[in-house]
């Protein structure tokens, strides 16, 4: 592994903040490979093998609210200098509570899952692999100025910052029924 | 001779789309005039397909 390099701001178009307003996740167990990553990035269309059985694997949508200020990553140091690590935190917001969508979001409890999701550079990211799993928990939220389900994406510790998962790669996704 | 594509992309299940170049696309299903469109929107999407000639057509006999 690289250690030590120089690391040079990049020049050239903008440097958007913020996340997109859809992320992508599956369960664990319907991604049977990840291609390993290069340079920090994983690359290549076939990039993530789906299970084929007992179901054909699948990601599945879900957007997120478009306000910036509600969406938010948070990569933390944990451990010391023997055990370095992080977590990971991915934060975001389901505008509007609604029976359908809380049936499917209660399904999602105790799971772990591979995520995808993109920040506004149009980069994506993954959090989670097919040996840890991220957990998604859901708090629905009804106040004076919001409603709707505050969405938390947690890998436990990690040892390498999320990966980027290349334009070229292809997500299979899950069409709506 | 007419173009013909062969999809040669990653395999996806019926029901499903993929989500690549920032597209969410479903280029198993496209029409050869589809395809044409969309390489011309985003000519990277060209390695999800093997372009052929098409043989030509042999005649019928009564």
């Amino acid at each position: 592994m690289a250690a030590g390099k120089n690391i040079r701001k990049t020049c050239g178009l903008g440097n958007a903040a913020g996340i997109s307003n859809v992320l992508w996740f599956t369960k664990k167990n319907e991604v049977t490979a990840i291609t390993a990553a290069s340079s920090g990035v994983i690359s290549g269309a076939s990039a993530f093998t789906m299970a084929s059985s007992p179901t054909a694997g699948s990601f599945n949508a879900m957007d997120l609210s478009p306000i910036n200020s509600k969406k938010t990553l948070e990569v933390a140091p944990v451990g010391d200098a023997d055990s370095p690590g992080w977590t990971v935190t991915l934060t975001g917001f389901h505008p509007k509570l609604e029976g359908a969508k809380s049936e499917i979001l209660t399904s999602l409890a105790g799971c772990e899952y591979i995520v995808v999701f993109q920040d506004k550079n149009k980069k994506r990211w993954l959090i989670g692999d097919i040996v840890d799993g991220a957990y998604i928990t859901v708090k629905p939220m009804i106040n004076d100025g919001s409603n709707g389900y505050e969405v938390t994406v947690t890998l436990e510790v990690s040892n390498h910052l999320p990966y980027e998962v290349a334009e070229n790669v292809s997500l299979t996704v899950a069409a709506d029924v | 001779m007419s173009k013909t594509y062969k999809y040669i992309g990653p395999e996806y299940p019926d029901r499903c789309y993929i989500n690549v170049y920032g597209w969410n696309i479903d280029p198993k299903s496209w029409t050869p005039d589809q395809i044409d469109d969309w390489l011309k929107k985003d000519p990277r999407l060209s390695a999800f397909f093997d372009t052929a000639a098409a043989p030509a057509a042999k005649p019928v006999k009564e």
